[in-house]
């Protein structure tokens, strides 16, 4: 149970455990929040302390699985005071690596209690693969723990994450600025002032008119201004394609550089949003060795290929936030599924109906004699509005001509 | 306890609430924070408002987000014709120009929306932002300064502050992500489907002539619905519909003749409905099986509650 004297202590450092393992976004205001919200609650009952506290600290559906297995091994399994160290983060979001440290620390002091699974397969194997065992734990580890990490190093040759060709940047960069001037969806629903609109600023209009004593002599209009496009890019990494990615994603980390709209995904048999590390990529100075920006991309690079599913898992996951009607999808992909077929004709049919249309980039599009007849290519071709491929950055510009061009890429308002 | 009564209150207004739920309304109002409720479709986000404003004895102010909803419908306009005509008619008063301005800019040329009702009544109402994932982000920047702050800022005539604080509550289906800076200023609930007890509860609550079988009939039907890749997902309004067309029609028991006759209540979308003539075999044992369904087609000739048997 919790104890009252050492709650005003506890709560803030619980608070800093989220903030920097599981990298929620909370700070002093909401460890302010959280003691004020126990003090209105009472911290008599357990489950209404977690509701309490999970109201303050949780911003968003995904932080709420993280919250309650934080709160559940900070609160119950850990003396007061010794909370930070003896911890195991599970949940850590990409992009923030100061959970090593924590675990340094817990593997360096062997007799406090552990609070992990003893499974390591069990649930999302890459990530509790990762973990140190401490030294008593080495020595009965079983040989699968060793196969797993094997499996899952993002040393081992076929799990290579992407390397990011800077010397393109320039190119890429102008590629990305055509493609997304290109993109014409027509007009918003929203008013804005603009020079040529169809109705009277009022506000504006009288304003001025104060100037010529109460006469609109110079009018003000409003109207709706051009809809801004969007762009998801879903790029395949499995074997087969890996040596044609370098193009594209350099193309995807210019295009998320240039626009807020852009979201960028790797799929091999998983799927991961990449966006915010791409962003991080372009954000940082040029360097020519600078490191690779992705972790452990785990399942999302270098496997086998399951188009559908993943497709599938970007419309359940990702499809609220990113597809709309002003979305661009664009897809890099061979199209050698190795999953259902029916799956993913589901998804591309989803996708299809909530976007502005598809483009997919076959590698192998541009040789002599192609024809679209993998059996996911047959699947996919349906619902394609532009079929084509792209390996360097003047492609990507006759690119973005072509999906300007395009009749059925317009906007649906 | 606050919770205790809260969810008391709520239950004689024939609504269930949910532990997290009643905590979570009771802290919104003891921090003076809004609640930020996502979820799917149809777990009563927005019915809570209702409720809360009901058992609060107070006014619920509703703004219903859309896409190129602004700060002119939302918060304060100005009465431009009015303006216009007060200038025109003090032309000759000879007043000076900053004097006339001052004029035409005051609260009697304002006209309130309802954000800007919301901050300035005397007894504090609760303030429904519904649906705001479908304002755009411009929108959504706009609210920070009243979520934060309980004030607005409205260049000619200068600050609004709240005399009394709304408890506000803002809805979200999340058919786009919420900024991290809106997220920080409320308080954050995931409310999802209701598990099959607290489905039965509320159907018991909804409508109290209901045959408790069949409400635990329904409870389950809705628990593999929601398991199925459908792509409209029934939610509790649904089956409260459903529940009733029932009990409208007096079928006491769920089954498939039934089911295939009142699916539009539950399954709103053709593919959903394809889908679940392939599932026959899995649903079944939920359904009543044997004579009922096998029985011939009744009829009530048109009296409504007369039953006969044809043939």
């Amino acid at each position: 149970m919790i104890h009252v004297d050492a709650l005003s202590a506890q709560v803030p450092a619980f608070c800093d455990v989220l903030r920097r393992e599981h990298g929620f976004t909370i700070g002093q205001a909401e460890a302010h929040d959280s003691l004020r919200a126990l003090d209105a609650l009472g911290v008599t009952d357990r489950a209404r302390v977690r509701a309490a506290l999970r109201l303050v600290c949780c911003g968003k559906r995904s932080d709420v699985e993280a919250f309650d297995e934080a709160f559940e091994r900070f609160f119950t399994q850990s003396p007061a005071g010794t909370a930070q160290s003896s911890y195991a983060p599970r949940h850590t979001r990409p992009g923030r690596e100061d959970a090593p440290e924590a675990r340094e620390e817990a593997a360096a002091v062997p007799d406090r209690p552990q609070p992990r699974d003893e499974d390591p397969a069990e649930g999302d194997g890459g990530r509790s693969a990762e973990r140190r065992p401490t030294d008593e734990e080495r020595e009965d580890t079983p040989p699968s723990l060793a196969a797993l990490r094997a499996r899952y190093s993002p040393l081992s040759a076929r799990n290579e994450p992407p390397a990011i060709d800077r010397s393109r940047d320039a190119a890429m960069s102008v590629a990305a600025g055509r493609l997304i001037a290109a993109v014409r969806l027509g007009r918003s629903r929203r008013w804005k002032t603009i020079s040529h609109g169809g109705r009277f600023d009022l506000r504006r209009t009288v304003r001025a008119s104060l100037q010529t004593g109460g006469e609109a002599v110079t009018l003000h209009y409003r109207g709706h201004p051009l809809r801004n496009p969007r762009f998801a890019l879903l790029i395949d990494g499995s074997r087969s394609v890996v040596e044609h990615t370098n193009a594209i994603v350099a193309f995807s980390r210019a295009l998320v550089a240039r626009s807020l709209r852009a979201n960028a995904f790797f799929f091999s048999t998983e799927l991961r949003d990449v966006t915010r590390e791409l962003r991080d990529v372009a954000r940082e100075p040029h360097t020519p060795d600078a490191g690779a920006p992705f972790g452990d991309l785990g399942a999302a690079w270098g496997g086998g290929t399951k188009i559908g599913a993943s497709l599938a898992a970007f419309v359940d996951g990702h499809g609220a936030r990113v597809l709309s009607p002003d979305t661009v999808v664009i897809v890099f992909s061979d199209g050698l599924d190795v999953g259902d077929a029916h799956v993913l004709v589901r998804a591309m049919r989803e996708i299809e109906r909530r976007s502005a249309g598809i483009v997919w980039l076959n590698p192998h599009a541009a040789s002599p004699g192609f024809s679209p007849t993998a059996r996911g290519m047959r699947a996919a071709l349906p619902y394609i509005t532009i079929l084509t491929s792209a390996n360097d950055a003047r492609a990507f510009e006759h690119l973005a001509e072509l999906i300007g061009r395009h009749p059925r890429i317009r906007g649906r308002a | 306890m606050i919770a205790e009564r809260i969810r008391a209150r709520f239950a004689e207004r024939h609504f269930v609430a949910g532990d997290d739920l009643s905590t979570a309304l009771e802290l919104a109002l003891a921090l003076e924070k809004p609640l930020l409720i996502e979820g799917p479709a149809g777990v009563g986000k927005t019915e809570c408002a209702k409720v809360l404003a009901d058992v609060l004895e107070t006014r619920l102010i509703r703004l219903q987000c859309y896409e190129g909803l602004d700060a002119s419908s939302a918060l304060y306009e100005w009465n431009y014709p009015k303006q216009l005509l007060r200038l025109r008619l003090t032309e000759t008063s000879g007043d000076s120009p900053a004097a006339r301005e001052a004029q035409i800019f005051s609260e009697e040329f304002l006209l309130r929306r309802p954000l800007l009702e919301a901050i300035d009544q005397e007894h504090a109402p609760v303030l429904l932002i519904d649906e705001i994932d479908r304002a755009d982000e411009a929108f959504e920047a706009f609210l920070l300064e009243l979520l934060g702050e309980f004030q607005v800022t409205i260049p000619e005539i200068g600050t609004v502050r709240a005399r009394s604080r709304p408890a506000v509550i803002l809805t979200s289906n999340r058919t786009r992500e919420l900024s991290d800076a809106m997220r920080r200023r409320c308080l954050y609930l995931w409310l999802d489907y209701p598990s099959r007890d607290e489905e039965i509860a509320i159907l018991r609550a909804r409508l109290p002539d209901i045959d408790a079988r069949l409400a635990r009939r329904i409870a389950d039907f809705m628990v593999f619905l929601r398991d199925q890749p459908l792509r409209k997902v029934p939610g509790v309004a649904e089956s409260l519909d459903w529940a009733l067309a029932l009990v409208r029609l007096h079928r006491d028991v769920l089954d498939e003749r039934t089911l295939e006759e009142t699916r539009g209540c539950i399954l709103k979308v053709q593919e959903d409905w394809a889908l679940l003539r392939t599932q026959s075999a899995r649903y079944a044992p939920l359904l009543e099986n044997g004579a009922a369904a096998a029985a011939p087609v009744e009829s009530d000739y048109g009296i409504g509650s007369v039953r006969a048997r044809r043939g």
